[in-house]
């Protein structure tokens, strides 16, 4: 069995065998010619709360430990006094709201929504699993100013995000999307994530989805996306000292905006948009030599600092009047002690309280912080902090009640806070579509013309899920739609805002469909685009998910397409239950035969392996022949293809690596070959180097496969 | 990398800034290369670090803190290189030597499993990856390069493993079933 660190010694092993010597010569030239015709930009300037740090590192250390206790109960004395005239003591804050999940692992479980007010925590909502597409796992909250939460769960076949109400007025409504965290917008009816391409921003009632194709540099802020309060876009960082917002339709605006702060997560960004953060110019955590903060707007200037105290950093946000809160940590090898800090905007420091931590790892010092803020009451009136454990061990989840200064033990996600009044109210309704037929989800296949030149049929994939529906032609082409039900028989399809099918002047179709022993069909009952009834109009057969690797129920005798191969295959008419296995070029079955036995089938994609192993041949005479530059190969039997090969010469040894393909070798005499896929279905190639002081390099490519494998009739 | 040549590069000497980026250029393309997989883009984070890095330098307060200031930038950029988009494109790169033998096979197994689960790995966890168990950086460094929390860079570490386990493990699986039908 590999071991964890047998893990960490192959990766280590292999990032070193494989990394270059050295970067490529004209690389550095490239640079210095660019740096050659670029300005520098100026430094900056110090901030307005400069004198008050001069003033700080001037006193005496005596003269400052006077000074701090003096503010110490100058501070308790006017904090206490305000909180007796602020805050009646029977006037509740805004309620804490939690999320728990029953026992993950356990297949039926569900989820818990909990208010935690004072010191008593009372349930507000319970939904079973099945209420959340069967549920196996919770891993993330977040609650909207309109009282709706979006739950992060896992759900088969993939996560999704699960919208509900607090007050379990409406019914759930899931939604397909990536992201570990989203964050409300101010409007409280679309919820943002981001991906590997930017932001994307679901509208939750009418499922429509879009993308801000941010700029080089998105959202640099430790707590993820922060929506202007406006809702016109989010709080971005893309530069040293350039705060801005990224607006919706992609442009980005330079300056300060105010922020929206949904109270989860310390609060980096002031009310007027001024960011908060560890070192003037860049905005990494703070490191174990940290002792200062900084103000980032216009300019950096220092705002605190505290040099020559035996402490660190632990974590730090404004105060809702402009001020910050600081946890600090004592530093040395034992169980640490963390401070609370508030600094008012006029520089008075205090030490409201303090509350111990686990010890620090004894080799790595610093790599745990002892305490962080996971979430701040929007009034300031409680603060929920994270502690860590010894060694870096997971510690508890308290809140503070700052009036009073006592500490809670909590469990659960915290998802946000919401008002008590907005619990009696009713809620806006964000869910007036429904979602699609539980008999339309899932995937779908089957063969359409491909447009131009290139008359060879290929093969789309439709994937149905509650609230939208893709169609995947391969590489680059993808198109979405926002789907809801309009009766059990008819489904409205609505294409996004930028549609690549040229249907924007007309976003909407209306569509019935109907399943049946060949697939689901599709018929426009109003559509006014032709590109969108060509491409979803017909019938489309039960396909696999398209993932790479996956595991489907299946239904016996069924036959289904294999994405990315336009490939049917049909599976035994037998056993309980069929669990499909799929990777790179084989695709297999475990059948349930009834009595705990489980039978393993397994095919290699003939088209993968066979057209390619005959090419294989042809390559190795490739090397013998400088002038050899094309060869065809025909395909295998079962499964049909065209493999195009071609040669050029380098110097050296060289390799060919394509992007986002699933890559497997073997190793023949002299050189290496490596079978290159695609994950898109529709780009097969074989790669070889020669070992010698002159490398061939030989590239092959198919065309999309088509065949079947029937596996019921073996 | 010396501070004098930091200095000297803050006030505007090019000169300077180049012996800067010559010494550090070859660590920014092996980290940009093992987390890409991809040379050209690899090749444009560098361009993109090393010249943000000159436009920038002047706000960088201490001076000993370049490396890990200039680390931070390129993890910046390789973000960047993910963000906009996948490309279909062949690339070439160079191979180390691989002596044909038994061994050799096995080891080029190996490495095309690893290369293999690696691919599928998200873009921030493969940086983590490459931060950890080839420049082998402390947590807070890996933190501080990421612009995350401690916290997050620990979890993070914690779910990429995880996550290069299960790929390992599924291609493993498939190799077996493969074995079990032939």
């Amino acid at each position: 069995m590999t071991t964890r660190t047998d893990l960490d010694r192959r990766l280590a092993r292999w990032f070193t065998d494989e990394a270059p010597e050295r970067a490529p010569d004209r690389l550095i030239d490239d640079v210095l010619r660019v740096v050659e015709l670029t300005s520098q930009r100026p430094a900056r300037r110090a901030g307005p709360m400069a004198g008050a740090v001069t003033f700080w590192r001037d006193l005496t250390p005596s003269r400052r430990l006077l000074l701090v206790a003096t503010m110490i109960v100058a501070t308790f004395a006017a904090g206490a006094a305000a909180a007796l005239l602020l805050r009646p003591p029977d006037a509740p804050g805004p309620g804490l709201i939690l999320v728990r999940y029953h026992d993950p692992g356990d297949p039926s479980a569900g989820v818990v929504v909990l208010e935690h007010q004072a010191a008593a925590t009372r349930e507000l909502l319970r939904l079973d699993a099945s209420a959340l597409g069967g549920v196996w796992n919770g891993y993330a909250a977040s609650l909207g100013p309109t009282g709706f939460l979006a739950l992060g769960i896992g759900a088969a076949p993939d996560d999704q995000v699960a919208i509900l109400d607090v007050r379990g007025e409406d019914a759930v409504r899931r939604l397909d999307t990536v992201g570990d965290s989203w964050s409300w917008a101010p409007d409280g009816r679309r919820i943002a994530t981001t991906d590997d391409g930017g932001i994307l921003v679901f509208d939750v009632a009418s499922g429509e989805i879009s993308r801000v194709m941010a700029d080089e540099s998105l959202v640099r802020l430790d707590d993820g996306l922060v929506w202007a309060s406006d809702g016109s876009g989010f709080i971005a960082d893309p530069g040293i000292e350039t705060l801005g917002v990224e607006r919706l339709d992609g442009t980005f605006v330079p300056g300060r905006v105010p922020r929206f702060d949904p109270g989860v997560g310390p609060r980096r960004i002031r009310g007027d948009g001024t960011l908060l953060r560890c070192h003037a110019t860049h905005d990494s955590p703070c490191d174990p030599e940290s002792r200062s903060l900084n103000a980032i707007g216009g300019s950096a200037a220092q705002i605190w600092s505290s040099d020559d105290l035996p402490i660190r950093i632990a974590d730090f946000a404004w105060t809702t009047e402009g001020g910050i809160w600081v946890l600090t940590e004592t530093v040395g090898p034992g169980p640490r002690t963390v401070s609370l800090l508030r600094v008012d905007p006029d520089g008075t420091e205090s030490v409201t309280t303090s509350f111990p931590a686990g010890r620090p790892l004894p080799a790595e010092q610093g790599i745990c912080v002892a305490a962080q803020f996971e979430a701040m009451a929007p009034d300031d009136s409680r603060l929920v902090i994270r502690t860590t454990g010894d060694d870096c061990t997971e510690g508890g989840l308290y809140v503070l009640d700052v009036a009073t200064l006592q500490m809670v033990a909590i469990e659960g996600i915290v998802a946000g806070w919401l008002d008590p009044d907005d619990l009696e109210r009713p809620g806006q309704s964000l869910l007036p579509d429904r979602e699609a037929p539980s008999a339309m989800l899932g995937y779908w296949g089957r063969m359409v013309a491909s447009e131009g030149p290139d008359t060879t049929d290929r093969p789309a994939w439709l994937s149905i899920r509650p609230s939208r529906a893709r169609v995947d032609l391969g590489v680059d082409w993808l198109h979405d739609f926002s789907l809801s039900a309009i009766d059990d028989a008819t489904v409205r399809l609505t294409t996004p805002s930028r549609d690549s099918l040229g249907c924007g002047t007309q976003p909407s179709a209306t569509y019935r469909w109907r399943t049946s022993v060949t697939g689901l069909s599709l018929s426009a009952v109003d559509d006014a685009c032709a590109a969108r009834r060509a491409l979803l109009e017909g019938t489309f057969e039960r396909a696999l998910a398209y993932s790479g690797s996956s595991t489907v129920t299946m239904e016996p005798g069924q036959t289904y397409y294999v994405p990315p191969f336009a490939v049917r295959i049909t599976v035994p008419s037998s056993g309980r239950t069929i669990v499909a296995e799929r990777d790179w070029s084989s695709v297999g079955f475990r059948t349930d035969t009834g009595s705990g036995h489980w039978v393993l089938e397994q095919a290699m994609f003939a088209g993968a392996e066979d057209s390619l192993a005959d090419a294989m041949s042809a390559v190795e005479a490739a090397f013998d022949d400088p002038g050899w530059t094309s060869t065809t190969v025909a395909g295998a039997p079962a499964v049909t293809g065209t493999l195009h090969v071609e040669a050029s010469e380098g110097r050296g040894r060289t390799s060919l690596w394509l992007e986002d393909m699933r890559v497997g070798s073997v190793l023949q005499d002299g050189a290496r070959v490596t079978l290159v896929q695609s994950d898109r279905g529709d780009i097969y190639s074989i790669v070889a180097w020669a070992e010698g002081p002159s490398t061939t390099e030989v590239w092959a490519w198919a065309d999309a496969l088509t065949g079947s494998i029937d596996f019921a009739s073996e | 990398v010396d501070r004098i040549y930091v200095e000297r590069a803050q006030e505007g000497d090019r000169e300077a800034f180049a012996v800067l980026a010559a010494g550090t250029i070859d660590r920014l393309y092996a980290i940009a290369r093992a987390t890409l997989r991809d040379v050209d883009r690899a090749e444009d984070a560098v361009q993109e670090t090393l010249v943000r890095c000159w436009r920038d330098l002047p706000s960088l307060r201490d001076p000993d803190r370049f490396e890990a200031w200039q680390r931070t930038m390129l993890m910046r950029a390789i973000a960047d290189e993910f963000r906009r988009g996948r490309r279909f494109e062949a690339h070439v790169q160079a191979l180390h030597a691989e002596p044909v033998h038994p061994d050799a096979v096995a080891a080029l197994a190996d490495r095309d499993e690893l290369d293999r689960g690696f691919r599928r790995l998200a873009p921030d966890q493969r940086a983590i990856l490459v931060l950890r168990h080839f420049q082998g950086l402390t947590l807070p460094e890996i933190a501080e390069a990421l612009g995350i929390p401690e916290g997050t860079a620990k979890s993070r570490l914690h779910y990429a493993m995880e996550a290069m386990r299960g790929a390992l493990e599924a291609d493993a699986r498939s190799v077996v079933v493969r074995e079990a039908s032939a």
